[in-house]
């Protein structure tokens, strides 16, 4: 017996950002959002009877159209990527030189648009690209000095001088 | 449609009301995300994060996470800056011990995390008292704990120390102008080290007390924060040279004006202080200049002391500088090899 095969276009899911714009995805790449996954599970918008044209958008308030964009191309960058076991993850000795080397390119934009990385994949619970953001400014801090940080974060030094004084005291330990 | 979601899952929508607006930088980022940020950095550059800014600072002091991590190599180290994470000193006491309890039942966990098997702890005045020690002391009897008491002289809490007094123990009682006859009442424990500041130093010193407490085997600490004669030192030295029952004496170094006066009572001069300085003042060469006239048998001794116990120099940066002096000669053949020129006289 011939069956005749079904070709089937992959499952699309449609994500509006905060600034209103949609974009469509496959549901096999945005399930590495835990965010977006549950909603899709706990709505049944799995139903395959519902075309994309007929499926409402999942609204996704904290993450503008730029952000959501970079989200939605490192997931499919990262469509492969075995799931991930956060217990064995939270054993995992702490490194920072193991970020991949398409993230290393990818992640080095300008620090705003990191830290809004940072924030959608915190939002949209997507630990991977969570943790590459989150090592790629940690390593921009590594083995700067204070003055260093300020300067490569724009951070304003508010301490008094006295104050500043006292806290260097308070650090001379661990300057060795 | 967005009215429908947000009654089916609302929990997805609840962070929006924490959106931080925009410019994002690495101070406006909720406190979570600056955290899992901070996991990847050591402890030492959270340590410089701390001291960026206000807001920096807090976010770290605010953090159980890091509290807890730091207070690992806060306790390891807790001579340099007892004070560190904490606001007042009973704050600090109490904090310290639920994090000690906390980490008895995590003591793989914390020797794989911080490598410790040296534990020093600090304690003042203000908050020892027999229960502390108790809590504090008790679960980690297994290191080499180094008890740092401050102006402790209160008779219970030396007889509970006396108690916990062995093994890989050691007190480092810090007293400050203590009183002298309470400091010879002491019971005698082996690794008890005495440390007095320059109140009364050269009192000490003038009225041949001081030699008294090196005569019944302690080792004494002399903490000098002032200048003091030159020639006073120098006697003291002599002192453990000829008396057979010193085991040793101890000096801290923690002022310019005692390197200078260190090294003018042993016969250095300027330029050996000028080196002291600004070299490492871990340079076997420098130190012995320093010890040069003591003697051969105090060179020998310092070969085979280098390290810790005996002859340890600690970073200038801190501004203490630690010079112990054993007496017990060993025989010639016991010296290891070292690239080591000793100064010709």
């Amino acid at each position: 017996f011939l069956f005749p095969i079904k070709m089937t276009s992959p499952r699309m899911i449609k994500l509006t950002s905060n600034d209103d714009k949609t974009f469509e995805v496959e549901r096999d790449v945005i399930k590495q959002s835990v965010t977006v996954n549950t909603l899709i599970t706990d709505l049944n918008m799995d139903d395959e009877d519902v075309s994309v044209e007929n499926q409402m958008a999942i609204p996704l308030p904290n993450v503008d159209a730029a952000t959501l964009e970079m989200v939605i191309t490192w997931c499919k960058q990262h469509r492969e990527d075995p799931p991930r076991n956060e217990e064995e993850e939270e054993k995992k000795e702490k490194r920072t030189d193991d970020i991949p080397e398409w993230d290393k390119t990818f992640l080095d934009v300008e620090q705003s648009v990191l830290f809004a990385l940072i924030l959608a994949a915190n939002y949209m619970d997507i630990k991977g690209l969570l943790d590459n953001c989150c090592k790629t400014v940690a390593n921009m801090i590594k083995g700067k000095t204070p003055d260093e940080i300020r300067k490569h974060f724009n951070i304003k030094n508010d301490f008094t001088p006295e104050e500043e004084e006292q806290i260097r005291k308070e650090n001379a330990w661990c300057e060795d | 449609i967005t009215t429908f979601l947000l009654s089916v899952n609302s929990s997805l929508f609840q962070n929006t009301a924490q959106w931080i607006p925009m410019p994002l930088t690495l101070e406006t980022l909720p406190r979570e995300n600056l955290y899992r940020i901070l996991s990847h950095i050591d402890l030492k550059d959270r340590v410089r994060v701390r001291e960026c800014s206000q807001n920096m600072k807090s976010a770290i002091e605010q953090s159980d996470f890091i509290t807890t991590k730091l207070a690992i190599y806060f306790e390891r180290d807790a001579m340099r800056c007892p004070r560190l994470y904490f606001g007042d000193k009973q704050e600090c006491i109490t904090a310290k011990i639920n994090e000690l309890r906390d980490l008895q039942n995590r003591q793989s966990q914390m020797f794989r995390i911080a490598q410790i098997n040296e534990l020093t702890m600090h304690f003042d005045e203000a908050v020892i008292n027999e229960k502390v020690l108790e809590q504090v002391i008790g679960p980690f009897q297994f290191l080499t704990l180094n008890v740092h008491v401050h102006k402790i002289m209160q008779p219970s809490v030396l007889r509970l120390i006396q108690r916990f007094e062995g093994g890989n123990m050691s007190f480092h009682i810090c007293c400050f102008a203590p009183d002298l006859q309470t400091i010879i009442d002491l019971p005698r424990m082996k690794n008890l080290i005495i440390e007095s500041n320059n109140v009364a130093l050269s009192d000490y010193i003038n009225s041949e007390k001081v030699l008294q407490i090196i005569g019944k085997d302690h080792e004494y600490t002399v903490l000098p924060m002032k200048p003091f004669k030159p020639e006073h030192l120098f006697r003291i030295i002599r002192e453990v040279q000829s008396n057979d029952r010193v085991k040793g004496l101890t000096l801290h170094v923690s002022s310019l004006n005692f390197q200078y006066n260190f090294l003018n009572a042993i016969g250095i001069r300027e330029e050996g202080a000028n080196l002291l300085n600004i070299s490492d003042a871990n340079s076997p060469i420098v130190l012995g200049q320093m010890i040069r006239p003591l003697g051969r048998m105090n060179i020998l001794n310092y070969y085979l002391s280098y390290g810790p116990g005996y002859l340890c120099v600690r970073s200038k940066n801190h501004g203490i500088y630690r010079i112990s002096i054993v007496k017990e000669t060993l025989p010639e053949d016991a010296i290891p090899s070292h690239n080591f020129t000793l100064p010709s006289d």
